[in-house]
Protein backbone atom coordinates (compact mmCIF):
# COMPACT_ATOMS: atom_id res chain seq x y z
CA UNK A 1 0.00 0.00 0.00
CA UNK A 2 2.72 2.62 1.15
CA UNK A 3 4.79 1.50 -2.43
CA UNK A 4 1.47 2.49 -4.51
CA UNK A 5 1.17 5.57 -2.32
CA UNK A 6 4.59 6.71 -3.05
CA UNK A 7 4.76 5.47 -6.60
CA UNK A 8 1.32 7.64 -6.89
CA UNK A 9 3.07 10.39 -5.49
CA UNK A 10 6.39 10.64 -7.20
CA UNK A 11 4.22 10.42 -10.55
CA UNK A 12 2.15 13.13 -9.42
CA UNK A 13 5.52 15.30 -8.67
CA UNK A 14 7.07 14.08 -11.95
CA UNK A 15 4.09 15.49 -13.59
CA UNK A 16 4.28 19.20 -12.56
CA UNK A 17 7.65 19.71 -12.02
CA UNK A 18 10.04 19.09 -14.44
CA UNK A 19 15.38 16.94 -14.70
CA UNK A 20 17.67 15.96 -11.54
CA UNK A 21 20.85 16.97 -10.16
CA UNK A 22 20.88 13.47 -8.08
CA UNK A 23 21.92 9.77 -9.65
CA UNK A 24 20.14 8.46 -12.60
CA UNK A 25 21.23 4.74 -11.02
CA UNK A 26 20.44 4.28 -6.89
CA UNK A 27 20.72 0.15 -6.91
CA UNK A 28 19.61 -2.53 -9.12
CA UNK A 29 15.74 -3.49 -9.54
CA UNK A 30 15.74 0.25 -8.42
CA UNK A 31 12.96 2.39 -10.11
CA UNK A 32 14.07 6.62 -9.62
CA UNK A 33 11.43 9.47 -10.29
CA UNK A 34 13.35 12.56 -10.71
CA UNK A 35 11.90 16.01 -10.96
CA UNK A 36 13.88 19.42 -11.22
CA UNK A 37 12.65 22.95 -11.74
CA UNK A 38 14.38 25.66 -12.01
CA UNK A 39 12.45 28.91 -12.38
CA UNK A 40 12.91 31.07 -15.81
CA UNK A 41 15.49 28.53 -16.86
CA UNK A 42 14.77 24.78 -16.95
CA UNK A 43 12.12 21.87 -15.66
CA UNK A 44 12.88 18.46 -15.92
CA UNK A 45 11.04 15.24 -15.05
CA UNK A 46 12.32 11.45 -15.47
CA UNK A 47 11.76 7.91 -14.47
CA UNK A 48 14.25 5.24 -14.95
CA UNK A 49 14.50 1.17 -13.95
CA UNK A 50 17.83 -0.47 -13.06
CA UNK A 51 17.54 -3.78 -14.46
CA UNK A 52 21.50 -3.65 -12.93
CA UNK A 53 23.59 -1.35 -10.01
CA UNK A 54 25.99 0.09 -13.03
CA UNK A 55 23.15 0.86 -15.78
CA UNK A 56 19.90 2.25 -16.02
CA UNK A 57 17.22 3.08 -18.76
CA UNK A 58 14.56 5.29 -18.59
CA UNK A 59 12.23 8.58 -20.13
CA UNK A 60 11.93 12.21 -19.34
CA UNK A 61 10.87 15.56 -20.62
CA UNK A 62 12.83 18.85 -20.09
CA UNK A 63 11.90 22.48 -21.12
CA UNK A 64 14.10 25.30 -21.82
CA UNK A 65 12.63 28.30 -22.03
CA UNK A 66 14.70 31.88 -22.31
CA UNK A 67 14.03 34.79 -19.37
CA UNK A 68 11.63 36.48 -21.79
CA UNK A 69 9.45 34.28 -22.01
CA UNK A 70 9.89 33.99 -25.81
CA UNK A 71 11.99 30.91 -26.46
CA UNK A 72 10.86 27.37 -25.42
CA UNK A 73 12.66 24.02 -26.09
CA UNK A 74 11.07 20.99 -24.95
CA UNK A 75 12.57 17.33 -25.23
CA UNK A 76 10.82 14.03 -24.76
CA UNK A 77 13.47 11.55 -24.70
CA UNK A 78 14.58 8.44 -23.76
CA UNK A 79 17.86 7.46 -22.18
CA UNK A 80 20.50 5.59 -21.02
CA UNK A 81 22.39 5.61 -17.92
CA UNK A 82 25.60 4.10 -17.39
CA UNK A 83 28.13 3.86 -14.48
CA UNK A 84 31.10 3.44 -16.00
CA UNK A 85 33.19 3.68 -12.58
CA UNK A 86 32.60 3.60 -8.86
CA UNK A 87 35.32 3.88 -6.17
CA UNK A 88 33.82 2.59 -3.27
CA UNK A 89 36.22 3.08 0.25
CA UNK A 90 35.84 2.59 3.74
CA UNK A 91 34.26 6.02 4.34
CA UNK A 92 34.02 7.84 1.00
CA UNK A 93 32.37 7.07 -2.85
CA UNK A 94 33.95 8.33 -6.58
CA UNK A 95 31.76 7.99 -9.20
CA UNK A 96 31.71 8.56 -13.12
CA UNK A 97 28.62 8.35 -14.92
CA UNK A 98 27.66 8.66 -18.47
CA UNK A 99 24.39 8.63 -20.14
CA UNK A 100 22.80 9.33 -23.72
CA UNK A 101 19.84 9.49 -25.14
CA UNK A 102 17.76 10.19 -28.15
CA UNK A 103 13.68 12.02 -28.58
CA UNK A 104 11.95 14.33 -30.31
CA UNK A 105 11.85 18.28 -29.39
CA UNK A 106 9.93 21.12 -30.25
CA UNK A 107 11.46 24.79 -30.60
CA UNK A 108 8.83 26.90 -29.69
CA UNK A 109 10.15 30.95 -30.68
CA UNK A 110 8.14 34.82 -30.61
CA UNK A 111 9.23 36.31 -34.02
CA UNK A 112 8.71 39.91 -33.96
CA UNK A 113 6.31 41.25 -36.75
CA UNK A 114 8.67 43.92 -37.90
CA UNK A 115 12.31 44.71 -37.70
CA UNK A 116 14.23 47.44 -38.26
CA UNK A 117 17.81 46.88 -39.37
CA UNK A 118 19.91 48.17 -36.73
CA UNK A 119 17.25 49.74 -34.67
CA UNK A 120 17.29 47.59 -31.23
CA UNK A 121 14.38 45.56 -30.30
CA UNK A 122 12.58 46.41 -26.93
CA UNK A 123 12.66 43.60 -25.17
CA UNK A 124 15.41 41.78 -26.35
CA UNK A 125 17.30 39.06 -24.78
CA UNK A 126 20.22 37.51 -26.02
CA UNK A 127 17.80 37.34 -29.51
CA UNK A 128 14.66 36.46 -27.22
CA UNK A 129 12.36 38.76 -27.74
CA UNK A 130 9.81 40.02 -25.28
CA UNK A 131 6.32 38.60 -26.73
CA UNK A 132 4.55 41.56 -24.17
CA UNK A 133 6.40 44.37 -25.22
CA UNK A 134 6.35 43.49 -29.30
CA UNK A 135 4.00 42.59 -32.22
CA UNK A 136 4.55 39.21 -33.45
CA UNK A 137 3.78 35.56 -33.76
CA UNK A 138 4.53 32.21 -32.49
CA UNK A 139 6.49 29.92 -34.37
CA UNK A 140 6.26 26.14 -33.61
CA UNK A 141 8.86 23.54 -35.02
CA UNK A 142 10.05 20.28 -34.27
CA UNK A 143 13.00 18.03 -35.02
CA UNK A 144 15.04 14.99 -34.27
CA UNK A 145 17.16 15.69 -31.26
CA UNK A 146 19.90 13.60 -29.27
CA UNK A 147 21.83 14.37 -25.82
CA UNK A 148 24.74 12.93 -24.15
CA UNK A 149 26.16 13.52 -20.52
CA UNK A 150 28.25 12.75 -18.13
CA UNK A 151 28.98 13.22 -14.44
CA UNK A 152 31.79 12.67 -12.08
CA UNK A 153 31.22 13.00 -8.02
CA UNK A 154 33.39 11.96 -4.75
CA UNK A 155 31.20 12.47 -1.40
CA UNK A 156 32.27 11.57 2.18
CA UNK A 157 29.68 11.94 4.79
CA UNK A 158 30.48 15.03 5.41
CA UNK A 159 31.42 16.51 1.57
CA UNK A 160 29.91 16.45 -1.89
CA UNK A 161 31.31 17.09 -4.99
CA UNK A 162 30.16 16.43 -8.40
CA UNK A 163 31.22 17.84 -12.03
CA UNK A 164 28.35 17.35 -14.57
CA UNK A 165 28.45 18.37 -18.43
CA UNK A 166 25.26 17.61 -20.50
CA UNK A 167 24.86 18.06 -24.48
CA UNK A 168 21.52 18.39 -26.48
CA UNK A 169 21.32 19.17 -30.16
CA UNK A 170 18.93 19.05 -33.25
CA UNK A 171 19.12 20.94 -36.55
CA UNK A 172 16.92 23.72 -35.07
CA UNK A 173 19.28 24.49 -31.85
CA UNK A 174 22.08 23.10 -29.36
CA UNK A 175 22.27 23.72 -26.17
CA UNK A 176 24.84 22.25 -23.26
CA UNK A 177 24.16 22.68 -19.55
CA UNK A 178 27.80 22.94 -17.29
CA UNK A 179 27.35 22.36 -13.47
CA UNK A 180 29.26 22.19 -10.31
CA UNK A 181 28.28 21.46 -6.66
CA UNK A 182 29.60 21.46 -3.79
CA UNK A 183 28.07 20.34 -0.73
CA UNK A 184 28.85 20.32 3.31
CA UNK A 185 26.74 18.66 5.72
CA UNK A 186 26.48 20.28 9.03
CA UNK A 187 26.08 16.37 11.22
CA UNK A 188 26.85 12.91 10.01
CA UNK A 189 23.73 10.90 8.93
CA UNK A 190 23.18 7.38 9.14
CA UNK A 191 20.27 5.19 6.94
CA UNK A 192 17.59 5.84 9.72
CA UNK A 193 18.22 9.57 10.08
CA UNK A 194 17.24 12.74 8.22
CA UNK A 195 20.31 13.99 5.74
CA UNK A 196 20.92 17.59 5.76
CA UNK A 197 23.28 19.31 3.59
CA UNK A 198 24.17 22.88 2.06
CA UNK A 199 25.07 22.81 -1.61
CA UNK A 200 26.45 25.45 -3.50
CA UNK A 201 24.86 25.25 -7.22
CA UNK A 202 26.47 26.80 -10.51
CA UNK A 203 24.90 26.30 -13.38
CA UNK A 204 26.32 27.17 -16.87
CA UNK A 205 23.93 27.14 -19.80
CA UNK A 206 25.66 27.53 -23.42
CA UNK A 207 23.41 27.97 -26.68
CA UNK A 208 19.45 28.19 -27.37
CA UNK A 209 17.57 29.50 -24.90
CA UNK A 210 20.16 31.34 -23.09
CA UNK A 211 24.01 31.79 -22.41
CA UNK A 212 24.88 32.83 -18.37
CA UNK A 213 26.03 30.75 -15.61
CA UNK A 214 23.57 30.69 -12.69
CA UNK A 215 25.06 30.61 -8.89
CA UNK A 216 22.69 28.79 -6.44
CA UNK A 217 22.82 27.81 -2.61
CA UNK A 218 20.21 24.70 -1.73
CA UNK A 219 19.42 22.95 1.30
CA UNK A 220 19.31 18.84 0.44
CA UNK A 221 17.71 17.06 2.90
CA UNK A 222 16.82 12.88 1.97
CA UNK A 223 15.65 10.32 4.48
CA UNK A 224 15.40 6.50 3.64
CA UNK A 225 13.80 7.02 -0.41
CA UNK A 226 13.04 10.79 -0.70
CA UNK A 227 15.30 13.43 -1.16
CA UNK A 228 14.60 17.12 -1.52
CA UNK A 229 16.68 20.05 -2.71
CA UNK A 230 15.19 23.43 -3.10
CA UNK A 231 17.22 26.67 -2.37
CA UNK A 232 17.10 30.16 -4.59
CA UNK A 233 19.17 31.42 -7.23
CA UNK A 234 21.48 34.87 -6.70
CA UNK A 235 19.18 36.33 -8.08
CA UNK A 236 16.14 35.42 -5.84
CA UNK A 237 14.93 32.49 -8.35
CA UNK A 238 13.43 29.13 -6.66
CA UNK A 239 15.30 26.22 -7.54
CA UNK A 240 13.95 22.52 -6.34
CA UNK A 241 14.86 18.93 -6.87
CA UNK A 242 12.66 16.14 -6.01
CA UNK A 243 13.72 12.37 -6.29
CA UNK A 244 12.24 8.75 -5.32
CA UNK A 245 13.34 5.73 -5.26
CA UNK A 246 11.30 2.32 -4.60
CA UNK B 1 16.88 -44.40 30.63
CA UNK B 2 19.12 -44.84 26.98
CA UNK B 3 15.72 -43.68 25.42
CA UNK B 4 15.60 -40.36 27.29
CA UNK B 5 18.82 -39.68 27.17
CA UNK B 6 18.93 -40.44 23.12
CA UNK B 7 16.09 -38.11 22.39
CA UNK B 8 17.55 -35.26 25.02
CA UNK B 9 20.41 -35.29 22.94
CA UNK B 10 18.40 -35.01 18.95
CA UNK B 11 16.26 -32.73 20.87
CA UNK B 12 19.47 -30.22 21.96
CA UNK B 13 20.92 -30.75 18.57
CA UNK B 14 17.62 -29.77 16.83
CA UNK B 15 17.42 -26.42 19.18
CA UNK B 16 21.21 -25.42 18.24
CA UNK B 17 20.69 -26.09 14.60
CA UNK B 18 17.56 -24.24 14.60
CA UNK B 19 19.11 -21.31 16.17
CA UNK B 20 18.96 -17.95 14.26
CA UNK B 21 22.29 -16.77 12.81
CA UNK B 22 23.37 -13.56 13.00
CA UNK B 23 25.38 -12.12 9.63
CA UNK B 24 28.12 -9.08 10.31
CA UNK B 25 29.62 -7.61 7.10
CA UNK B 26 32.49 -4.74 6.46
CA UNK B 27 30.76 -3.25 3.54
CA UNK B 28 32.71 0.03 2.10
CA UNK B 29 31.35 2.40 -0.14
CA UNK B 30 28.43 3.52 2.90
CA UNK B 31 28.30 7.34 2.46
CA UNK B 32 24.91 8.18 1.33
CA UNK B 33 21.30 6.79 3.64
CA UNK B 34 19.27 7.17 0.56
CA UNK B 35 21.59 4.97 -1.89
CA UNK B 36 22.10 2.89 0.50
CA UNK B 37 18.64 1.75 0.62
CA UNK B 38 19.35 -0.92 -1.93
CA UNK B 39 21.35 -3.45 0.88
CA UNK B 40 18.23 -3.39 3.05
CA UNK B 41 15.93 -3.82 -0.08
CA UNK B 42 17.85 -6.97 -1.85
CA UNK B 43 19.00 -8.25 1.51
CA UNK B 44 14.67 -8.62 2.49
CA UNK B 45 14.23 -10.83 -0.68
CA UNK B 46 16.37 -13.85 0.99
CA UNK B 47 13.54 -15.68 2.81
CA UNK B 48 16.23 -16.91 5.36
CA UNK B 49 16.46 -13.20 6.30
CA UNK B 50 14.59 -11.94 9.49
CA UNK B 51 15.95 -8.56 10.04
CA UNK B 52 18.80 -6.08 8.01
CA UNK B 53 20.86 -3.09 10.35
CA UNK B 54 22.69 -0.94 8.27
CA UNK B 55 25.46 1.49 9.76
CA UNK B 56 27.02 3.95 7.54
CA UNK B 57 28.92 4.95 10.74
CA UNK B 58 30.70 1.39 11.18
CA UNK B 59 30.81 0.26 7.39
CA UNK B 60 28.59 -2.40 8.66
CA UNK B 61 25.50 -4.26 7.70
CA UNK B 62 24.04 -7.01 9.58
CA UNK B 63 21.69 -9.58 8.81
CA UNK B 64 19.84 -11.91 11.34
CA UNK B 65 18.43 -15.13 9.51
CA UNK B 66 15.33 -16.87 10.41
CA UNK B 67 15.40 -20.14 12.71
CA UNK B 68 17.70 -22.61 11.21
CA UNK B 69 18.03 -20.68 8.08
CA UNK B 70 21.08 -19.59 6.76
CA UNK B 71 22.33 -17.09 3.59
CA UNK B 72 25.24 -18.78 1.51
CA UNK B 73 28.47 -15.90 0.93
CA UNK B 74 27.53 -15.56 -2.82
CA UNK B 75 23.88 -14.96 -2.27
CA UNK B 76 25.33 -12.04 0.20
CA UNK B 77 27.90 -10.73 -2.33
CA UNK B 78 25.34 -10.44 -5.34
CA UNK B 79 22.95 -8.50 -2.69
CA UNK B 80 25.51 -5.58 -1.49
CA UNK B 81 27.19 -5.75 -5.03
CA UNK B 82 23.44 -5.48 -6.38
CA UNK B 83 22.83 -2.10 -4.28
CA UNK B 84 25.96 -0.92 -5.53
CA UNK B 85 28.64 -1.17 -2.78
CA UNK B 86 32.25 -3.58 -1.85
CA UNK B 87 31.75 -6.39 0.57
CA UNK B 88 35.14 -6.34 2.25
CA UNK B 89 34.65 -9.18 4.85
CA UNK B 90 31.34 -11.35 6.91
CA UNK B 91 31.62 -13.00 10.27
CA UNK B 92 29.29 -15.30 11.40
CA UNK B 93 28.61 -15.01 14.94
CA UNK B 94 26.54 -15.47 18.02
CA UNK B 95 25.75 -12.11 18.65
CA UNK B 96 21.85 -10.96 18.97
CA UNK B 97 21.18 -8.40 16.56
CA UNK B 98 20.30 -6.10 19.69
CA UNK B 99 23.92 -6.61 20.62
CA UNK B 100 25.01 -5.54 17.46
CA UNK B 101 22.59 -2.74 17.61
CA UNK B 102 23.33 -1.31 21.38
CA UNK B 103 27.54 -1.41 20.17
CA UNK B 104 26.94 0.08 17.49
CA UNK B 105 24.18 2.78 18.94
CA UNK B 106 21.48 2.13 16.49
CA UNK B 107 17.83 2.44 17.24
CA UNK B 108 15.98 -0.40 17.55
CA UNK B 109 13.15 -1.10 14.67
Amino acid sequence: MNRKLIFIAAIIAALFVHHAHGRPIVYAHSTTVMADFSAGAMHEAAISYAPRHNWSFGLGHMMLESHTRGYYEDFNYARLNYLAKRWNRAASQANVWLWGGVGNSNLTDYVPETVIPGEPIPGDDHGHVDPTLVPGYWRERQAVSWHTGGQIDYETRRLYSALKSEYYTSRLFSHRVDTVQLGFAPYEHDVDSLATWFVVSGVRHTGGSHDETEWALLLRFFKKRAWLEAGSTTEGKLRANLMVSF
Amino acid sequence: MKKILALTTIFLLASVSARAETIEMKVFGMVCGFCAQGIESNLRKNPATAEVVVSLENQLVAVKTKNGASIDDASLHKAIKDAGYDLKTIARTDRTLDEVRTEIGATAK
